[in-house]
């Protein structure tokens, strides 16, 4: 239970700066804490825990770049405390300006380090906006044990716990492999969840190798390609023989021609949108041609499950 | 969601609502109509691929208590029906047999189904044992065994009795005066499953008479979305082998093209041991039971009706 802390000024030196039991902050660099260094001349107190030297608590950052800056001292509470409740003091008061999802990670791995035991754990998952799981609890703990680059790819795209789950159903070479082919690529979250959905059944069913695909694709749409045409290749094959009879057909932009993406149901779904009759006879030659060419033949063949 | 093996406490629980119910069956798809007993739900063997890891939301198994309240529904649902013979089940959210030498839950249900003669019982497990039932059995009870080949069993079905022990068991109720089922049920994909599938209904013709095979199911791996998370999670190869889609009712089922394929070869080589075998198979599409047997079913009431017919030829007037 922390009472009251005095305020004091703490000679840098006498601060551990290399000690990062507390330290959840990510990335370590922060432009605003500096320019409101900078700016104002004021530094926010940090807080410490009493040792010799003394631990950050919170308030690394500053310390930091004031130390950077040539300052020599800080305003600092300095607290007697055991490490759990230095570590949750940490997490909280961090908590007020806002936890990015690795830092919650970090928090949750922290704690996980220490020996914290699990219900605990589990309950300041919860206040971080993580649920009580322990499957997210492990997933924390791969993130926090990320290398900078891939956790800052993680919150450049604000990706999910859940997109970032399949991420780690992958080995840790293919997750390599994959960051260093997105970096720089223009992506979704919701593309990129389905690419690593099909990156992680890929890689169990064809192994690593197949990834070398990612060194001929240009897109992360092509690279999604080139995977399934590896791990789904009757599927692929039905999906390119329907584009090519597609292309056949020739149909103009207001006739549509669908069928079941998953070639289950044996129908075809034809729309047609027209402003004047002369249209309807135009339409209506098409697909003539079409029937006559066979080419709704072959569509039904696709979805018929008839094996050539 | 349930882990492999987390099904540890057994619990005895009241009966309530509807314990004998149809077959859920799926829209688009031939069902066979089938009446399901949920005397049991859950079940120790905890096979890798098994849909009750996402159906059930309790981890203990749960024992009816009260079995007269489940043979009440049982005569209710034969007295019913004017039209069909009824096939009834334990095996849907349990496994018939892996509790029942402790429990001694079959006894009184294979002796109601002896006295009455109007409607067919089946013990459907992985699990053989039944030295206890074979005093008790009578032909009214059809035990079977799903199977899979050893490899599978070694993998996905870790708990439960090797293939060879199934088939003894299943010879034991054959010399008992029962008939017996096969159900290929889940047929998995995976590299070299064709030789496997092979070998297996060589091995089953040798140990029992396929005359005395009531009948075989055919049904390829599904599941739902849930259990595909769980697959990934476990790096599951043998079950993700094949190349899935999502069927109409939301489950994961193989393409369309690849379950012809394995049907026909399963189908071709049980037909080339015993060519009067009735093989069905379990939620199909129509044009799938066409492509694979020729036949035409449109409905469940078609599917049903050769049921019937299957147990009239073997049964005679003694159903």
């Amino acid at each position: 239970m922390i009472e009251h802390a005095d305020l004091r000024l703490v000679n840098i030196d006498d601060v551990n700066l290399e000690n990062r039991e507390y330290h959840i902050s990510f990335p370590d660099e922060n432009s605003l804490v500096e320019l409101l260094i900078d700016k104002t001349n004021i530094i926010n107190p940090v807080t410490l825990l009493y040792s010799e030297p003394y631990i950050v608590i919170d308030g690394f950052r500053r310390l930091k770049y004031a130390s950077r800056s040539g300052k020599s001292s800080v305003p600092a509470y300095i607290l007697s405390i055991s490490r759990e409740e230095a570590l949750t003091l940490s997490i909280c008061q961090n908590l007020l300006r806002g936890l990015n999802l690795v830092e919650k990670a970090i928090a949750v791995a922290k704690m996980h380090k220490m020996g914290i035991p699990k219900e605990k754990i589990l309950n300041m998952m919860d206040i971080l906006s993580l649920g009580k799981s322990e499957k997210v609890k492990d997933l924390c703990l791969n993130i926090a044990n990320e290398k900078p680059e891939i956790k800052n790819y993680f919150l450049e795209h604000s990706l999910s716990l859940k997109t970032i789950s399949y991420f780690f159903k992958l080995k840790e070479p293919t997750r390599n492999k994959i960051i260093s082919f997105l970096l720089g690529k223009s992506v979704t979250e919701s593309s990129l969840r389905e690419f690593f959905q099909i990156a992680v059944v890929s890689e169990l069913k064809c192994g690593d190798k197949v990834f070398s695909e990612l060194d001929f694709a240009e897109t992360l749409e092509d690279a999604k390609k080139r995977l399934k045409k590896k791990a789904w290749p009757l599927l692929s094959d039905l999906e390119q023989e329907f584009a090519k009879v597609s292309s056949r057909m020739a149909f103009p932009p207001n006739v549509k021609v669908r069928m079941d993406p998953n070639f289950e149901k044996e129908e075809l779904e034809i729309s047609i949108k027209v402003k004047k009759k002369e249209e309807i006879e135009l339409i209506l030659t098409k697909l003539n041609s079409a029937i006559k060419r066979g080419d709704f033949d072959k569509l039904f063949e696709l979805s018929s499950g008839k094996i050539c | 969601m349930i882990s492999s093996s987390s099904f540890l406490l057994v619990k005895f629980v009241e009966g309530k609502g509807q314990i004998v119910r149809d077959c859920p069956g799926t829209k688009n798809h031939i069902c066979c109509g089938y009446k399901t007993v949920d005397l049991v739900e859950g079940c120790i063997l905890s096979c890798s691929y098994c849909i009750l890891r996402c159906y059930l939301n309790h981890k203990e198994i749960r024992i009816l208590k009260d079995l007269e309240y489940v043979i009440s529904q049982i005569k209710d649902a034969i007295r019913k029906e004017s039209k069909h013979i009824l096939r009834f089940g334990t095996g849907e959210l349990s496994d018939s047999l892996a509790l029942d030498r402790k429990y001694k839950l079959n006894i009184p249900l294979i002796e109601i189904f002896g006295n009455e003669r109007k409607a067919i019982f089946e013990l459907k497990s992985k699990w053989a044992s039944i030295d206890h039932l074979l005093p008790f059995l009578n032909k009214y009870t059809v035990v079977s065994f799903s199977l899979a080949p050893q490899r599978i069993i070694e993998t996905e079905e870790k708990r439960t009795s090797p293939l060879l022990k199934r088939l003894i068991t299943l010879k034991k109720a054959i010399d008992r005066g029962c008939y017996v089922g096969l159900h290929f049920d889940p047929i998995i994909i995976y590299p070299g499953f064709e030789k496997d599938y092979e070998d297996m209904v060589d091995e089953i013709s040798k140990v029992i008479d396929l005359k005395k095979v009531i009948w075989v199911s055919l049904g390829t791996l599904r599941f739902p979305k849930d259990l595909y998370e769980v697959f990934l999670e476990e790096r599951r190869t043998n079950l993700l082998y094949g190349e899935f889609i999502r069927g109409e009712d939301g489950k994961y089922r193989y393409l369309k093209k690849e379950r012809v394929r394995v049907y026909k070869l399963t189908y071709g080589l049980l037909k080339e041991k015993e060519k009067d075998l009735f093989i069905y198979l379990c939620m199909e599409r129509p044009e799938v039971w066409e492509e694979v047997t020729g036949e035409r079913l449109q409905t469940n009431e078609d599917l049903i009706t050769k049921f019937d017919n299957r147990i009239k030829s073997l049964y005679g007037g003694s159903i």
